[in-house]
Parts: structure tokens; C-alpha cells; sequence
């Protein structure tokens, strides 16, 4: 899952960037709200971790911006502004969370699962295919019953192609999702990957077919 | 500071009113006396003439001799009131005594005084003060000769007189000062009244309410009074905003930082299982007072004045409003096992208000309650009516406050004495500054629960009132 943090304060932002992208999320970070309008309309992103408070053009500009351009990324609003009419006109404009500062860090992530949760899995918290079960919580595998272990970038190549159960997803789409502007990932480290994903899964019957020349499918479960 | 004369505007204007008159008094009566001595004088001089007229017409010559022949039946004649004694000498121009009913001294000039050319003059005759005349005239009969007739009357008569009319003249007069004085002091505790309007409703004003004067009924002597005072309050509006506008810009900086802060607690606590745990707990307990601190600062400024006239009051159920609190501060109550119950009133608890603030209001003082309590405590919240007011009623089983600290458990940063008890200081402050804006009451008393009860009165809005919320 890739996600664009837009926060100005420096300080802040690295935090958030650590756990995060502990978190297994692939983050880029802009520091004005100029940026973030660049940033949200040129590249893909899953998620918008947006501050108010942003220099250039504020946070709502961007925001308003955003949903004219009919993008329907979910927006998690930051800002150190905890007046009623802030959080109301900030929903109102498309935002789809609030979040006061000085926030609870456990929660801004529950709060982010929650929106992506939504975004995706229509709310659920785990996803059953076959004998493979992703909880969107803890973000593990069972197989089984048995945890699996798998490495941060195979868990997230894993949750998208569950994502996109019955849909061709183009090596392009994953490198969108997988990627950040430090780290863009080829096609040929999205074989490999792939590869590598496949090998572990090799024994539950998850199958992720090759379409050549298009990219990669699971088929719904049967 | 600026130092004003003490004397009052009332004391300076009859001043400066009755020094002239009084001035003015004494000056006429002073006349008054000296002209009414003069008529008097005139008067009885003329009299007196009359009298002497009736001696120089028994002058006679006998034979060689002049004689006066004035029988004592007709001297009575010559004394003309009760009042005074009338005495006469007639002397021939040699000098001798023709009659010598009084031995009165000789004026100085008597002898050269030319013929029927009477003089007056003031002198004294045994000790008593006389009105002395003489007049020169021909002997009847013998024209070559001359008598002088000397005659004097003492001056009870003319000095009543003269006092008569010097008390006509002067008790009128003090009666007009005195009627002077009375209007002027009426008329100008009357115009001063203006003043003391203004004095009065300034006096009534809140602290908080920097509202401009009406200017248009002042009387135009006290309208630049007005006016600069209406600029202060302009300044002072403005000075409290700009303050007002920094302790909330100030807070809302600090946000951003806390959070950063708080992520890096966060993920120290992931990083580092067990060892150093206990420490970042303490870390995040003194986030967490920063964080309340900072909220309380905000709350505050908004509380502040000029933040209530942006507020929007709304018709509410107090009910509500402390309904709603109480059970979002439940689980507070539970960690410590603090018995928080709430007694709603049957009866619509209707107020004006602005909900946010009320809201406000009524966790800070649950708040307190919460934190003052000991574990396994009661805090219990009540709404009470009566016909005009409605009462919020917070008490708690703590400690209490003692009577002399009541009053300071408002101020800014206070803390009760030997608690030990953590929270921002701010709670309270916040809680009086609302309860201000509301227009409403708070007062602190022992609770039926052994602790401290709060009530906050408010002004009762009757139910057919059209609901806003």
C-alpha cells in the first residue's frame, strides 16, 4: 500500500515515515500543499495522510482540489485545529477521517487500516482465499491455522493481487503500489518478487496466474 | 498613573458661584448701610430744623435785651419722638448765652456761618452720640444783630431708621443667595447626573464586556468623556484579541510537535520490549499533562471574551449536554473505580448557551471531581430547577476545599494545597471564564459526600421559547 504523508513539520513527518513504513506501507513525503497536489495527481496512491496546516496552498485547497479531479483516494485529515467547523468543512470537502493533533500513533495507524479496509476489502478484517486467510489487522498470513512468514514487500504484492481477485493487474500497477519515489521497483525486481511469493505459496494451492504481455491474475475463489 | 484633582465639580461650581455673590453681598450691604444713613440723616436733619425753626421764632428783643421766650409747654413741642432727647443753646454773636437749657459745645465755625445756611455735624453730648446743628439768623427787630442757635438730638430714631432700611434692602437679598444656591446645587446635581449614569454603568459592566458606550444620550460636555473611554475599550478589545489570538496560535504550534513526540514514544516502546518500558510510560504520562495543558490554554482563549460574541447561543437541555459528558467521562471513572453517576431533572432543563462551551464547562468540572477523588470515590452530577434558575450540581467524596481557598481554586495555575494532584491547573479557570460568558453563577460548598460541590446557576429559559437545537 502506498501512501503520500503531506505534513510540513519535519519533525513530525520522520516520525510518522518510521512507523509507517514499519508498518509495511510505502510512504512519500511532501512538505507543502503545492506539492502534495503534484504529488496526488501524477502518481497513485492508496492513501492521503493530509495536514491542514501546509504551506502554499492549505490542506483543504488540496483536498477540494483532489475530489474535483474525481479522485476517489481516501484522505485522512491531520491538524492541530480541533474546532467543530474545521473538522466539518474538512469532512465536507471529501476528507474521510479526522485526526487531532497531538494524536495516539496506534491509532493513526487503526485509523489508517480502517480507511484502507474500507478502500478495499469492503470492511472486512480478514480475507479468505482457499486455505490462505490475510488479516487486515495484524497484516499476517495463515495458512491453515499456520502463520506464514513473508517478507514486508511479498505481504503487500500478496494483498494487492487479493485485492484485484479476478482482475488482470499490470506489472505497472504494482510498481505503483509497491514503489516510493526512493525505491521504484522494475519490472524485472517485480518477477522476481513474484517468483518468490509464488515459491511460498507453493503448497496451498494459491495460485497467481502469468498473463503475458498484460501482467498478473488470481482468479476469484471458487 | 494619571492623578486627577480631587475636588469635586459640584463643590468647585458653587464655589466659584457663591464667593462672587457673597462678595457681592457684603459690598451692598455696605452701601445700602451708608446710603440709608445718608436718607436718615437728610431726614431727621430736617426735622430737627423745624424744631430749631420753632426756638428761633420765640427770639424776641426786649426792650435792649434779646431774649428767648420758650415757656417749658412748648419745649415738650420741640422734641419731636420718644425716642430721643432734643436739647437747643441760642448765643449771641459775642458769645453770650442767651438761653441755657444744654451747654452743647460751640461748632468750630459757628460764628462765621453766613445767614438762615444751617450746618450738621456728629459729635457727642454726655457721653451719648448727637446729631448737632446750628444756624445763624438776624435778631427780629434788630437786624443788626445775630443769634446762633446751637441744638443737637441723640440718634436712636435715625438708627433705626437707617437700619430699617438697610434690612429691607439686605434680607431680600440673602434670600435670593440662598435660593440661588438651592437652584444652582439642584441644577447641577442634574446635570451631573449624566456622569453619574456613565459611573453606573460602567460599574454594572463584566469585566468582559468591552462593548463601545452609547454616545447619544450623553450631553455633548460628556461625549468626548465617552468617546475616549469607548477608544480604551476599543485598545483594550484589541489587546485581549491579540492575546487571546496568541495563546490559541501558541497552542495549535505546540500540537504538531506533541505529536511528533508522541510517534517517537510510540515507536520506542515497539522498539525496545521490556528494558526502559517504565520510563517511556513516564514519558507518556508527561505527554499527555503537555497535551492537557495545551488544550486547557485553548480552551481558554476561546472562552475569553471576544470569543463569545462569535459564538453561537443556542436554546439547549442542560440534561443533555451533561448526559452526554458523563458517559463519555465513564471510562475515566472506571480506571480508578469512581462511582460517576448522573441525576437528570425530569423536567426540560432549558438554558442559553453555546453547547462547545458548555460541554467544556461540564468535563472540567467532572474532570476535577475525578482527579480529587480517591479510588473507589463517588462523583456524582445533578441537575436541579427552580423557577428561575437551573442548577448543575458536580460533588465528589474528596478531600474538599477549605473555606479560604475557595476563591483561588479559579485562578490560572492554582492547585489545592497537600494534593499532590496532577492536572493542567487550567480546569477551573476555564470553568469560571464560561460560566462568565453564560451569565451564570458558581459556587463551591461542602457536598453531602463529605468532598466539595460545585453548583453553576444558570438563568432559566422558559420551554415555549422556539429551540434553535
Amino acid at each position: 500500500m502506498r501512501i503520500l504523508l503531506a505534513e510540513d513539520d519535519e519533525f513530525l513527518a520522520r516520525g510518522l515515515l518510521l512507523a509507517l513504513e514499519e508498518s509495511g506501507y510505502f510512504l512519500d513525503h511532501v512538505r507543502s500543499g503545492s506539492d502534495a497536489d503534484i504529488a496526488v495527481a501524477t502518481d497513485v496512491y492508496d492513501l492521503l495522510v493530509l495536514d491542514l496546516g501546509l504551506p502554499i496552498i492549505d490542506g483543504l485547497e488540496v483536498l477540494k482540489r483532489l475530489r474535483a479531479r474525481q479522485q476517489t483516494v481516501p484522505v485522512l485529515i491531520l491538524t492541530a485545529r480541533d474546532g467543530v467547523q474545521d473538522r466539518v468543512q474538512g469532512l465536507d470537502l471529501g476528507g474521510n477521517d479526522y485526526m487531532s493533533k497531538p494524536f495516539d500513533l496506534s491509532e493513526l495507524e487503526a485509523r489508517i487500516r480502517s480507511l484502507l479496509r474500507k478502500q478495499y476489502w469492503n470492511n472486512n478484517t480478514e480475507i479468505a482465499h482457499g486455505s490462505i486467510v490475510f488479516d487486515t489487522v495484524s497484516r499476517r498470513v495463515r495458512v491453515n491455522g499456520e502463520p506464514l512468514e513473508l517478507s514486508a514487500r511479498e505481504l503487500a504484492l500478496l494483498e494487492i493481487m487479493l485485492q484485484r481477485r479476478g482482475r488482470v493487474v499490470t506489472k505497472r500497477q504494482l510498481a505503483d503500489h509497491l514503489s516510493n519515489w526512493e525505491s521504484v521497483l522494475t519490472d524485472n525486481a517485480i518477477e522476481i518478487l513474484m517468483h518468490r511469493l509464488r515459491k511460498k505459496l507453493e503448497t496451498t494451492g494459491f495460485e497467481v496466474r502469468t498473463i503475458r504481455g498484460l501482467g498478473y491474475l488470481v482468479d476469484k475463489a471458487s | 498613573m494619571i492623578r486627577l484633582r480631587k475636588n469635586s465639580i459640584q463643590g468647585e461650581l458653587l464655589g466659584w458661584l457663591l464667593i462672587p455673590i457673597s462678595i457681592l453681598w457684603l459690598v451692598t450691604t455696605f452701601a445700602a448701610y451708608s446710603f440709608a444713613d445718608r436718607f436718615a440723616n437728610d431726614a431727621y436733619d430736617e426735622i430737627m430744623l423745624n424744631s430749631a425753626d420753632s426756638i428761633i421764632a420765640r427770639i424776641k428783643v426786649n426792650g435792649k435785651n434779646v431774649v428767648v421766650d420758650l415757656p417749658p409747654a412748648a419745649r415738650d413741642i420741640l422734641e419731636h419722638n420718644d425716642m430721643d432727647g432734643f436739647y437747643y443753646d441760642v448765643l449771641m454773636s459775642n458769645g453770650r448765652q442767651l438761653s441755657a437749657d444744654a451747654d452743647l459745645p460751640l461748632p468750630v465755625d459757628a460764628m462765621g456761618l453766613p445767614l438762615w445756611k444751617p450746618k450738621f455735624s456728629d459729635g457727642t453730648f454726655k457721653g451719648k452720640p448727637v446729631r448737632i446743628g446750628v444756624i445763624k439768623v438776624p435778631v427780629k427787630g434788630d437786624p443788626s444783630d445775630e443769634v446762633v442757635v446751637i441744638f443737637a438730638e441723640t440718634l436712636n430714631a435715625r438708627n433705626h431708621f437707617a437700619n430699617q432700611i438697610t434690612l429691607s434692602i439686605i434680607v431680600p437679598q440673602l434670600v435670593f443667595i440662598l435660593l440661588s444656591v438651592w437652584a444652582v446645587s439642584v441644577g447641577i446635581s442634574k446635570a451631573l447626573a449624566p456622569l453619574k449614569d456613565l459611573r453606573d454603568s460602567l460599574q454594572n459592566r463584566s469585566q468582559y464586556d468591552l462593548t463601545p458606550i452609547a454616545t447619544d444620550e450623553a450631553p455633548t460636555e460628556v461625549q468626548p468623556l465617552v468617546a475616549a473611554i469607548n477608544e480604551l475599550m476599543v485598545k483594550l478589545n484589541e489587546d485581549l484579541e491579540a492575546q487571546r489570538r496568541f495563546v490559541g496560535n501558541a497552542a495549535h504550534q505546540l500540537r504538531t510537535p506533541l505529536a511528533g513526540l508522541k510517534t517517537y514514544i510510540a515507536l520506542l516502546k515497539r522498539k525496545r520490549q521490556g528494558e526502559g518500558q517504565e520510563l517511556l510510560e513516564q514519558l507518556d504520562v508527561g505527554m499527555d499533562r503537555l497535551n492537557k495543558l495545551v488544550g486547557g490554554l485553548l480552551s481558554l482563549a476561546k472562552a475569553e471574551p471576544s470569543a463569545n460574541r462569535s459564538s453561537d447561543l443556542a436554546i439547549i437541555d442542560l440534561n443533555n449536554i451533561a448526559r452526554d459528558i458523563t458517559k463519555t467521562l465513564q471510562s475515566e471513572a472506571d480506571k480508578n473505580d469512581i462511582l460517576l453517576d448522573f441525576q437528570p431533572n425530569s423536567e426540560e432543563a432549558l438554558i442559553q448557551g453555546d453547547i462547545g462551551r458548555l460541554q467544556d464547562l461540564i468535563s472540567n468540572l467532572i474532570d476535577n471531581a475525578l482527579v480529587y477523588s480517591t479510588k473507589g470515590g463517588h462523583v456524582r452530577v445533578q441537575i436541579r430547577m427552580a423557577p428561575m434558575v437551573v442548577d448543575l450540581l458536580v460533588d465528589d467524596d474528596g478531600p474538599g476545599i477549605p473555606a479560604e481557598e475557595r476563591e483561588r481554586v479559579f485562578e490560572r495555575f492554582y492547585r489545592v494545597l497537600g494534593t499532590g494532584v496532577e492536572g493542567s491547573g487550567l480546569g477551573l479557570s476555564i470553568v469560571k471564564e464560561i460560566v462568565i460568558m453564560h451569565d451564570a453563577k458558581i459556587s463551591i460548598d461542602t457536598s453531602e459526600l463529605g468532598g466539595t460541590r460545585f453548583t453553576v446557576s444558570f438563568k432559566r429559559v422558559s420551554a415555549p421559547l422556539v429551540k434553535t437545537s
